[in-house]
């Protein structure tokens, strides 16, 4: 899509700035998710004289599913001094589809200009302020200009013939100080010879401006920001924790030193590696909202019954949540654990440990299979104690996964309770692959699962194993044969 | 992926056609998205970044898909930092693999399936319109109808089937080919008796004019035969699932039984067979690569039947012209 831009940027007459290079594209673009492109881009001006201007465009911007030519962007432009005749600075700064909202900014458009100026002198006149907090003002005023000026149609703009609809592009960033306003203010205004070189001196020192309008994505602000840069170092993927609703926002504009710091701390105080730090923040960043004194409680707690400390920082690596989980809730999982299986301490701690992801996983869930287990398939409590212990993962299955594979199993294989309570795992293994490898078993004669005969083909050698092991070991022909008789089913 | 070193030089490669077993009990939207989630992952696995590329150079072992700690001896620009993993996040999504397939299977029927990758989703309207020959096997069994005619369906009525005899049945079947090449002329849009019919015929298959003929069947033939379970082979254009089952069921009443269809497996598409197909375990990146390059051979306009295909092919190739300009832009 970037390249798209430039492809078009390059034929539309009249522009004055052309792009010469396109240093740096990192462009994830398709019709549904988020269009996170970032140019470089390096722009001559016609005027030899004038400045060279580097210019980041840090674009978000959402295509949408059917039409190509509907895309808006958040821009923030960060102005350098480029002063050609005919430079016009187009900020695209739509919410929404190009179509519906976009207003154009055009600074050199004498209608635009005067309605800029307009802003511009209320501004300084509301505020009163010198000079240089002017300029700082009207960069704001430049950023939420977009909201206020006048929306500028394609038809003044004859000479420029921008493909709207197509592109974004600045062809031109033109510092606006009120100095600068006031020397444009003659009768060309478009032509910013006028100005001294004091002036365009100035225009340089002039700090970069604050990102125009909120982003999509966290990269726009990992430049600016030393929390994300750490963040980032310590391995922390910014693009997961944007998904986790206001956990962005926070980190946005988090402290290190009385946010972040601490709970770094903590987690190195419960056992968490340095190099896991990142993984943990990952899936839970919300931890660095929650109170520290909370989290310590829950550890606590853990530590009260009996879990050791390293079997505590293996269940906070292997599933974060368990921080932000309150300890009445921790506690209500583990009792059920225990009432409802009959289980010692010891298998509790042990169940706990093997899938750490049990103790935030719902509560009903767990109830609606271990019912299911008992009432629809018939598992004594025994053997689902053994199951529990074995593999705690089949208590993850959905109810519909339980029921076909239990289907097959017993209707077409011809298993008992007793064969799937030997390995409970082949719950969670696909059933393409069962009946794969039991019609080819069939096919060669060695569809053998009773244990007191000989050539017995446990359910563990059936389901594990890649299909040249499975080919080898257990079915004995090639798996040529195997592949071509997938073909026929 | 041992061949490629940089992702987006993978990714550019990911243009053709792909031949895929499609697996029964499967619809065919699962069986798409299974691939393109498949080839992203792959594709994540290499380097994607330009800070990647350097790091798998110092250590060729490197794995960009498990969580990654930065090496904070190398102070790494601010700049650079945005276009890294852990902030853009993946920078292949399996919406980002176009596919496109020609002539759906039903989540009920198997075999194979021709589905277009990339720049090669163009050549999908060219293959539907070349109107290939599609070559099945029917499964059906004697002895019950079913409200949805397959044997899960509701059992509506059981009957005997003891009195059906190869003979019978292939009287049955070669009745409904008959009948069917009666209708051959008038599906492909012309008078059986003109000139017209005559030079078509002389040319080879008389095929369909379009798409939206009733299915015309070529074949049936009974491949195999014990009671009650039956299997046919059919030879068709035009045709769709359901009215194979609903086939299997009016035969079964024809031979004063009743018939459930079992199965459905396609063959052959055209030129593409059972051997050109990748199962579930071949869809992989890199022997899906060779897939396409193998089908490649296949679509050379000598290939393609139907009418007007020069023309379409001239079409397809000055579009692919603008669109492969604007694609190298990218």
């Amino acid at each position: 899509m970037a390249a798209l831009w430039l492809h078009k940027l390059t034929c539309v007459g009249g522009v004055r700035t052309r792009i010469l290079a396109v240093s740096k594209i990192c462009c994830r673009s398709n019709s549904s998710s988020i269009l996170n492109a970032r140019l470089r881009l390096t722009c001559h001006t016609e005027r030899p004289e004038q400045e060279r201007a580097t210019f980041e465009l840090a674009t978000s911007c959402p295509a949408l599913a059917v039409n190509k030519h509907t895309f808006c962007t958040y821009t923030s432009c960060y102005h350098s001094c480029i002063q050609s005749k005919n430079s016009m600075v187009r900020c695209f700064s739509s919410q929404r589809s190009v179509t519906d909202d976009t207003e154009l900014y055009s600074l050199t458009d004498a209608q635009g200009l005067k309605k800029h100026q307009q802003s511009q002198h209320s501004e300084t006149q509301d505020t009163g302020t010198d000079s240089q907090s002017t300029g700082l003002h009207s960069e704001s005023s430049f950023e939420s200009s977009p909201c206020e000026s006048t929306p500028v149609s394609n038809s003044t703009d004859s000479q420029d013939s921008y493909i709207l609809a197509d592109t974004v592009f600045v062809s031109g960033a033109v510092q606006q100080s009120s100095n600068m306003l006031d020397s444009l203010n003659t009768e060309d205004p478009s032509d910013l010879s006028q100005l001294t070189q004091e002036e365009l001196e100035q225009l340089k020192d002039l700090p970069d401006p604050k990102p125009i309008q909120p982003s999509y994505n966290l990269a726009p602000y990992v430049a600016k920001s030393e929390v994300l840069q750490k963040l980032v170092g310590l391995g922390v993927d910014l693009s997961a924790v944007e998904k986790v609703s206001d956990a962005a926002d926070f980190v946005v504009q988090a402290n290190w030193d009385v946010d972040i710091q601490p709970r770094l701390l903590f987690l190195r105080d419960v056992g968490v590696d340095d190099s896991q730090l990142g993984h943990v923040l990952t899936k839970n960043p919300l931890l660095l909202k929650e109170d520290v004194e909370d989290m310590q409680m829950r550890i606590d707690y853990m530590h009260s019954k009996k879990f050791s400390k390293d079997e505590v920082s293996y269940i906070v690596k292997k599933a974060p949540l368990t921080l932000l989980l309150p300890v009445k809730y921790i506690d209500k999982k583990l009792g059920f654990l225990q009432t409802s299986f009959h289980l010692t301490g010891d298998e509790v701690r042990l169940v706990a440990t093997k899938l750490p992801k049990i103790v935030p996983w719902k509560l009903q869930k767990l109830k609606d299979i271990r019912f299911y287990m008992k009432e629809m398939l018939g598992f004594s409590d025994k053997e689902q104690k053994a199951m529990l212990l074995a593999t705690p993962r089949v208590y993850l299955s959905s109810k519909h996964q339980l029921g076909e594979r239990f289907d097959f199993l017993c209707s077409t294989m011809g298993l008992t309770h007793r064969h799937l309570c030997a390995w409970p795992a082949v719950f969670r293994t696909r059933l393409h692959i069962l009946k794969q490898r039991h019609r080819f078993l069939l096919l060669v004669g060695r569809a053998q699962y009773d244990p007191t005969q000989e050539n017995y083909v446990s359910l563990k050698a059936l389901v594990s194993g890649k299909d040249r092991d499975f080919c080898f070991h257990v079915a004995k022909a090639s798996t040529a044969q195997f592949y071509n008789f997938l073909k026929t089913l | 992926m041992p061949r490629f070193e940089w992702a987006p030089a993978a990714f550019r490669r990911l243009n053709g056609l792909l031949c895929v077993y499609k697996p029964a009990d499967v619809s065919v939207v699962p069986v798409l998205r299974k691939i393109q989630f498949n080839l992203a992952k792959e594709l994540n696995a290499l380097p994607c970044y330009k800070v990647e590329s350097e790091m798998r150079k110092a250590n060729p072992n490197t794995d960009f898909t498990a969580p990654m700690v930065l090496d904070t001896s190398v102070p790494v620009p601010a700049e650079d930092l945005m276009e890294h993993r852990l902030v853009l996040g993946q920078r292949y999504l399996p919406e980002d693999i176009k596919l496109s397939h020609i002539h759906s299977l039903s989540r009920f029927s198997s075999g194979v399936l021709l589905i277009g990758v990339g720049r090669g989703i163009r050549k999908v309207d060219l293959l539907s319109s070349s109107k290939f020959l599609r070559v099945y096997h029917v499964k059906g069994r004697f002895g019950m109808a079913t409200s949805d005619f397959t044997p899960s369906g509701k059992i509506i009525e059981r009957t005997s089937y003891r009195h059906i005899h190869p003979i019978k049945l292939d009287k049955v079947l070669a009745s409904v080919q008959s009948s069917h090449l009666r209708n051959m002329f008038h599906y492909a849009g012309v008078d059986p008796h003109s000139q017209a019919a005559y030079e078509l015929a002389a040319q080879g298959l008389v095929r369909p004019q379009d798409s939206h003929t009733p299915p015309m069947i070529y074949r049936v033939k009974c491949i195999d035969f014990q009671p009650p379970d039956f299997t046919l082979e059919i030879h068709a254009i035009n045709e769709f699932c359901d009215y194979f089952m609903r086939m299997i069921h009016d035969i079964g009443l024809q031979l004063r039984s009743t018939a459930v269809c079992t199965g459905i497996r396609r063959l052959r598409y055209g030129h593409f067979d059972v051997s050109h197909a990748l199962l579930r375990q071949q869809w992989n990146f890199e022997d899906i690569l060779d897939n396409m390059k193998q089908n490649a051979a296949m679509l050379t306009p000598d290939k393609l039947a139907g009418e007007g295909i020069m023309e379409k092919i001239e079409s397809q190739e000055s579009t692919d012209d603008r669109k492969r300009i604007e694609d190298e832009i990218l």
